[in-house]
Formats: C-alpha cells, sequence, structure tokens
C-alpha cells in the first residue's frame, strides 16, 4: 500500500511543482498561450482589455465585425487604401451573433473609441441565432467577459443552464480542479511550439532563416484556400447543425430581446451614438441549393429582418444578388479565396455596394438615420 | 463515455470504490452494470441490441451443448452465427449495399432517383459482433463450455473497457477470469494505472497531435506529393497510437479491476514482412480470421493457389469488417495481394527474405513501412477519385518549398511519435508494467522507476496534448 502511495503521489507531486515552478517558467521564458483561433484573429487582441487598447490605438471612424467571412474577405489595409476611411477590422474567425455582441459591449463601447459606423457582416440567419458556436467559443466568452452581463443571461441562459446538468457541473469543477493543481497552459504552448519548430529546423537541413517565411508558406499551402471543394471549410459543426434546422420551414423572423442580440445591438448602437450597419454576405451560388418552399421563407425572413433593421435607424446591405461574385470566387461555401486579386476583387464589388451608404454616414455622423441606399 | 474524458474518471472512481468489497458475483452484476452504462451514455438504445443479441447467443451456446444430435448442435450454431452476421450487416452493410444498387440502377436509367438509407450504426458492433461469433463456434467445436450463467456471459460480451474498440477476446480467456473473485495485488493495480497513463498519453500527445496534421493535409485538394506523404506518414503515426493507446487504457483500466486482457499490438513499424505486419498489428483480430476464416477454408496447406484464395477471401473480409466502403475494400485487396505476391519477391530478389544481414534488416523494415503506408492512404481516404489522384501523383512536380512543407509534417508527426519508439520499448524491457504479480515490482527501486514513468507521463501529457481531442479512429468500426 505504501509504494502504491508513493507511486501516485509522486505522479502527481512532481508534474504539479514542475508547472508551479516560476524559475523554470522564467529560464524557459514561457508565456500565456494566444486565442485559440481556427484562422487568423484580429492581430494582438487576446482579451476585452486588449482589444480596447488596441482600438484606441488605431482609432478607426469605420469597424468592421465579423468572422473567418470577414477575415478572408476583407485585408483591412486594402479596403483603407480603396476607401479612403480609417477602419479597423475586428474580427475573430469562428465567431457568430453572440460574441459579436461582447465585441461591441466589452470592446468597441468602452474603448472610448467612437467610431462612425459599424459594419457587422454576416451570413443567412446568424443574427438570430444566438446559440451557434457558443460552445466552441467557451473561452472567449470568457475573455470577453461575457457571462456576467444580464442580456447575455436574458438571451442564453436557459440555453446555457440546459447545457449544464449536474454531471456537467461536477467534471466542470473537477476540470478546473486539476487545472488549477497543474496549471499547464504555459507548458503546453511552449512544448507544442519548440515540437512545430524543430520539425521545420530539420526540414530546412540547417538554413532555418526564412523561418517566418516557411510558416507562412506552409500555412497558406494547408489553408482553406486549397481545401476540396467538397469539404466545407473550417469546424463547421454547429452551422451545419443550425443549418439542418433551416431546411424546416417555416423561418420566421422575430426580434424579441430575449431570443437573440440583435435588438441589444441595436440599442447598443442607440446609447453609444454610432450608426450599425449590417451587411449579407453572398454564399457559394455554385453550391446554394435551388429555389424552394424554404428558401421563399427564408427570403421573407430576410424581408422581415431588413425591415425591422431599417425601422431601428439602422442600415442593412445584402451582396447576394452580386453576380459578379461567382463561384470561382470561393473556396467553399462561405469563404472566398485569400489570394490578393481575388480578395482585392471581392473588396471593389463590396465597396461599390456600400460605398453610398458609408460616404454618406461618415459625412453626417451624428445626423438623424436615413434609410439605406 | 470516451476513457480520456473526466466522466470515465469518475465513472472508473465509483465503481473501484464498490468492487473490491464485493463477491465473484456481485463483482461480476457490478461490472455487467457499469458497462450497460458506459455503452448506454454513448446512446441508450443500443443497449437494445447487445442485451438481445447477449440472451441470444447465451441460449444458442446452451441448446448447442444440450443438442442430442451433431445436426441440431450445427443448427443452434449456425443460428447464433447468422444473426450476429445479420445485425452486423444490416447496421453496417445495408446502407451502401442500397446505395451502391442504386447508384446502378440510376446509371443505366432503371431507378429515377436514388434512395438513401440511413441506419446510425452502433458504437463498436464489429467488435462484440466477432467476439460473439468466436464464442459460438468455440462452443460447437467443443473448444468450449457453453456458460450456464447468464451474468458472467453478459460480462463477457460487454466487458467496457474493450467493448467499442477490442481486444477481441476468446471466451476461453475472459469467462475463467469471471468465475474467481478478483482481488489483485496493489503491483497490479499499480501496473494498471501506469499502463491507462501511457494510453492516455498516447492518445491525447501523439494521435491527436498527429491527426491535427493529417486532418489539414486530407482536407486540401490540391496536396503536392511531399505533402501528402508527410500526411500519410502522420496519419501512421497517429492510428497506432490511437489504436494502440486504446488498448492501453482497455488493459490498464481491466487490470485494475483484476481482468487481463490480451495484447493487441508487438511493434508493428519494425516488421521486415507485410505477413510479420499483420501478426504484429491489431493482433486480435488477425487471430481471429486466421482461426475463424483462413483454416476453415484450408489455410496454407492446399498449394500456392488456394492459399493465395484464402489470403484474398481473408483481406476482403478484414477491409469489409473495417468499413463499409469501397476505399476499405479495395485496401483488405491491397493487402491480400501484397501477401499473396511477397513469397514470390522473396524468391526473385532475396533481400526481401532474410538475406543481407544488417543491412538487409533495415532495407526490409523502410520498405514494409513504406508498403504499408500506401495501404493507408486507402484506408484514410475515402473518396475513389482523390485515391487515384495520390496514388498517381508525381514526386518530381513539385516545388522545393512542397519538399521543405512535406517534411515538415513529417518531422513533426515523427517528433510527436518519439516516445512510442524511445518510452514504450523501455517499459517492455525493464518490464515495468507487468500484468501479474511481479516480486521485482515489490521493490523501491522499481517503486520508484515506475513513479518517474508516471510522472514523466502526467507532465508529458499536460505539456504536449493537443488542444483538440476526437473519437478513437476504430470507434468506428
Amino acid at each position: 500500500m505504501m509504494q502504491l502511495l508513493c507511486v501516485g503521489v509522486a505522479a502527481l507531486a512532481i508534474p504539479t511543482a514542475l508547472s508551479h515552478n516560476e524559475w523554470l517558467e522564467k529560464r524557459l521564458r514561457l508565456r500565456e498561450p494566444k486565442l485559440k483561433s481556427v484562422m487568423r484573429a484580429s492581430a494582438g487582441i487576446q482579451d476585452a482589455a486588449g482589444g480596447r487598447a488596441r482600438l484606441r490605438q488605431e482609432r478607426p471612424e469605420w469597424i468592421l465585425v465579423g468572422n473567418s467571412m470577414l477575415n478572408c474577405r476583407v485585408d483591412n489595409a486594402e479596403l483603407e487604401a480603396l476607401t479612403g476611411h480609417q477602419l479597423y477590422k475586428l474580427s475573430f474567425s469562428g465567431t457568430k451573433s453572440a460574441m459579436w455582441y461582447l465585441m461591441l459591449k466589452t470592446i468597441v463601447v468602452p474603448s472610448g473609441v467612437k467610431p462612425k459606423v459599424v459594419t457587422i457582416m454576416f451570413r443567412d440567419r446568424d443574427l438570430t441565432r444566438p446559440t451557434v458556436r457558443v460552445i466552441d467559443n467557451a473561452e472567449m466568452i470568457g475573455r470577453l467577459d461575457g457571462r456576467a452581463l444580464p442580456e447575455w443571461q436574458q438571451v442564453l441562459g436557459a440555453y446555457e443552464a440546459s447545457l449544464t446538468s449536474p454531471w456537467t457541473k461536477l467534471t466542470t469543477r473537477l476540470g478546473n480542479g486539476f487545472d488549477t493543481l497543474m496549471p499547464s497552459t504555459k507548458w503546453n504552448e511552449w512544448a507544442r511550439n519548440k515540437v512545430q519548430k524543430t520539425a521545420f529546423n530539420l526540414s530546412a537541413f540547417g538554413d532555418n532563416s526564412d523561418y517566418p517565411v516557411r510558416r507562412e508558406q506552409r500555412n497558406d499551402l494547408l489553408s482553406m484556400n486549397h481545401l476540396r471543394k467538397s469539404s466545407d471549410g473550417a469546424d463547421n459543426a454547429e452551422d451545419d447543425e443550425a443549418d439542418k434546422k433551416d431546411t424546416e420551414p417555416p423561418i420566421r423572423f422575430d426580434s424579441s430581446p430575449d431570443q437573440s442580440f440583435l435588438p441589444h445591438m441595436v440599442k447598443l448602437a442607440q446609447q453609444a451614438g454610432f450608426k450599425l450597419h449590417f451587411h449579407r454576405i453572398k454564399t457559394n451560388p455554385d453550391m446554394t441549393p435551388p429555389m424552394d418552399e424554404v428558401q421563399r421563407t427564408r427570403v421573407a425572413y430576410l424581408a422581415d429582418l431588413k425591415a425591422w433593421v431599417e425601422a431601428q435607424g439602422c442600415y442593412f446591405t445584402d451582396e447576394s444578388g452580386e453576380p459578379e461574385i461567382t463561384g470561382r470566387m470561393f473556396v467553399d461555401t462561405i469563404h472566398i479565396h485569400t489570394a490578393p486579386e481575388n480578395r482585392q476583387a471581392y473588396q471593389k464589388i463590396f465597396w461599390r455596394q456600400v460605398q453610398p451608404l458609408i460616404d454618406e454616414l461618415m459625412r453626417n455622423a451624428g445626423a438623424a438615420p436615413k434609410t439605406a441606399p | 463515455m470516451i476513457f480520456q474524458s473526466l466522466d470515465y474518471l469518475i465513472f472508473f472512481a465509483s465503481l473501484l470504490s464498490v468492487y473490491f468489497w464485493l463477491p465473484a458475483r456481485g463483482q461480476n452484476l457490478l461490472v455487467l452494470a457499469a458497462s450497460y452504462l458506459f455503452y448506454g451514455w454513448i446512446h441508450p438504445w443500443y443497449l437494445i441490441l447487445i442485451s438481445i443479441t447477449t440472451i441470444f447467443d447465451w441460449g444458442c451456446a446452451l441448446g448447442m451443448e444440450s443438442a442430442t444430435t451433431p445436426a441440431r448442435r450445427k443448427l443452434f450454431c449456425i443460428i447464433s452465427v447468422s444473426v450476429n452476421f445479420i445485425i452486423l450487416g444490416v447496421f453496417k452493410y445495408l446502407g451502401f449495399f442500397v446505395e451502391n444498387v442504386t447508384a446502378l440502377l440510376t446509371a443505366v436509367h432503371l431507378m429515377p432517383s436514388p434512395v438513401l438509407l440511413q441506419i446510425a450504426l452502433p458504437a463498436g458492433i464489429s467488435f462484440f459482433t466477432f467476439q460473439s461469433v468466436a464464442y459460438a463456434i468455440d462452443v460447437y467445436r467443443g473448444q468450449q463450455r457453453a456458460c450456464r450463467s447468464l451474468i458472467e456471459y453478459a460480462t463477457f460480451a460487454a466487458f467496457f473497457p474493450q467493448l467499442v474498440a477490442g481486444p477481441i477476446e476468446r471466451a476461453g480467456h475472459m469467462l475463467p477470469q469471471y468465475r474467481a473473485t478478483r482481488r489483485p495485488s496493489l503491483t497490479t493495480v499499480r501496473s494498471g494505472l501506469v499502463l491507462f497513463l501511457w494510453g492516455l498519453f498516447q492518445k491525447l500527445a501523439i494521435a491527436d497531435s498527429a491527426a491535427i496534421l493529417v486532418n489539414k493535409v486530407f482536407a486540401v485538394g490540391d496536396a503536392s506529393f511531399p505533402v501528402l506523404w508527410g500526411g500519410v506518414i502522420a496519419f501512421g503515426v497517429q492510428i497506432y497510437a490511437d489504436f494502440s493507446g486504446y488498448t492501453a487504457m482497455a488493459r490498464g483500466s481491466a487490470r485494475i479491476i483484476g481482468i487481463e486482457l490480451c495484447p493487441n499490438f508487438n511493434h508493428p513499424y519494425i516488421s521486415q514482412s507485410p505477413s510479420e505486419f499483420w501478426r504484429r498489428w491489431h493482433m486480435s483480430l488477425g487471430k481471429w480470421f486466421k482461426e475463424y476464416v483462413f483454416i476453415p477454408l484450408g489455410g496454407s496447406r492446399g498449394g500456392a493457389w488456394l492459399t493465395a484464395r484464402n489470403l484474398m477471401i481473408v483481406f476482403f473480409l478484414s477491409g469489409l469488417w473495417h468499413g463499409a466502403g469501397w476505399n476499405f475494400i479495395l485496401w483488405g485487396l491491397f493487402h491480400g495481394v501484397l501477401l499473396c505476391l511477397w513469397p514470390h519477391l522473396t524468391r526473385l530478389c532475396p533481400v526481401f527474405g532474410t538475406a543481407g544481414g544488417k543491412a538487409g534488416i533495415v532495407f526490409r523494415v523502410v520498405f514494409t513501412f513504406a508498403i504499408m503506408h500506401v495501404g493507408r492512404v486507402l484506408f484514410r481516404e475515402q473518396d475513389l477519385a482523390m485515391i487515384w489522384r495520390h496514388l498517381t501523383l508525381n514526386p518530381f512536380a513539385t516545388t522545393l518549398m512542397d519538399w521543405r512543407v512535406g517534411m515538415g509534417i513529417l518531422f513533426e508527426a515523427v517528433l510527436y511519435g518519439l516516445p512510442l519508439t524511445l518510452i514504450y520499448p523501455l517499459i517492455e524491457h525493464y518490464r515495468l508494467l507487468p500484468a501479474a504479480d511481479d516480486a521485482k515490482m515489490q521493490t523501491w527501486k522499481w517503486t520508484w522507476a515506475q513513479a518517474a514513468l508516471a510522472a514523466l507521463l502526467i507532465f508529458g501529457l499536460l505539456a504536449l496534448r493537443s488542444p483538440e481531442t476526437g473519437d478513437f479512429i476504430y470507434f468506428q468500426f
């Protein structure tokens, strides 16, 4: 029994001591891991405070909020050069409406930067499906200080409660206990980076001077730009699940504040004094299902959404009817190829679509809202 | 429930808190209840299927034993085996069959629209079906006495550590273990715990890390030769660590509660020929096919042609066992052809046999490793057009950057897989995880060695665990 205890104690004590060892941490220069992201997140932003600091530094007049759909479509510097407006792309891959609301609430508004316009780039029913990607983004929601908000509880309280059974609570507590006992995120980041870097060194056959370039090229070779046409981009399991529900009519627009974050976004924009603009993207026309009963109800849903948004003094644009956005520009259902010429072509189309509205809003910032051109 | 979850840790700790206080019958009942909870956790309706087949197979075996004539005995055996295969066929292959028949009829304009049949596949159905079939045949052959106790048999049929992904056990090995009260020694419990940790390390640190690379490579549609093959080698690391990790966790869990499961792997990547590989990889399935298909068909006694036929049948069925897809069938046939051709190859070129000394051994190990990984492409890739694309890639139509990226993927996977070639041989060499009581392990020197290994595995897990984890690959079979 003594020996069994010794094995158990040693097995737990040694990793615990190592994971709390500050001397080793300093010597190996261990750092907090970066925010997990499917693709590239907004550079340098790790949490709400970091986001606010970044916005204060950039002081944009136009903020674009979104996810990987925005990441692949828009390059900050290119669009800025094209439009002549100082803008900032606040986008995190894999996020949906709940996280977009948090970005507005905990980064944009409290930053003190008063943008003239905030554009949210969305797809189909993103704005009224608050539960999508909430599980995936649990860590990010924590970093954006989300759960304490009353409106978060209003919209997602019941949903999150349904996910947390007593058993889940028990396993979560146990998991948190392990994390406290053996905090390993820094070690994990360090060790995995070491493995990757060593592999890169070995594959460079001694000449590793171009490590960052090769890393970038490897990321590009394995990026969504090269995905098979049959696969659907990033980890879209929750989206797929939500899309399946979209095949069951009727699809109705619901503007009640306990059903989605949309009314809360609108209210926030009104209180903070910026114009809120929603831009619906066009999905890959080659992969869009033919018009059927479900599609017809979706059209009605979008018409209701547009009418409601505009009635609230916000703006709505829709690129889905744009013939120049063709299937050849896409790598999957929703992401476009990020090759510079493709992205630039898209940005030109996008800017042509929104220019009258954005230019007018920039000129009349602070004036009474008008209907979108 | 999966091994690498806190759910399992709580479940298993709760089981242990009661288990050792019970007599043999009580232990069996508890393990049975735990096994059904474990399986029903995945999906409750799976329990209906497994309990019905269990009662049916148990009854048929008793029927065989009490049959007064050989014909009746045979009938019971045929019924038991057929029902198991029908269940397997319906759940695993009916969708595939209907899909292909309708595709064929649609192609010749005999059917206006394709029919899609979607039947949920119960986890581990191929494993527990094969185990039940083996039991029925063993009882029929008189190699195994029919189990009188339904509880004992049901515990054997649904034993949670090996229920969903094996090893495929024989009743002759397992049932006697259920008859006595299990009071494993503390050194055996220790050994089981560290074996479980070793499996956990293989899954979370090696297999899941390699999986990230593999998934990326197989998701792109235009992978160049070096990138693809870097990904294939990474898949070799992934599938070995994944399956071997599962087996280690299964054996570790079972050992803690006093049940010893058979090993499933024996360093497959140092094999010098395909046949040796199959004696070292998924050994319990290999033995099953040898015992219940290859030998009854005549084995290698009927000359070259009959042996080749038997090998092709075995590997065709083995491919089909792995999955209802053309890629698995091709994978099986590929290995069948390889095994048929290998003796001829050794005659033509002795270095494929035993010639060449140490250099010959290295050559054979590398060659076998490479050729087995050609098969991995068929195993991993389900799209036949993509398989053709992958296998016809031109290694010269690539850039230096492609080679560097491909080598980078390969080296990364190999680095993650290093513990398989460094730690595991040490464990074996020093017999650090003995199955039974070992006086050596009661000495303090070896106790500390085991403690150091456990600490190393836990810290390795913390430092190297993958940010993403998924089901075990073999769960789908």
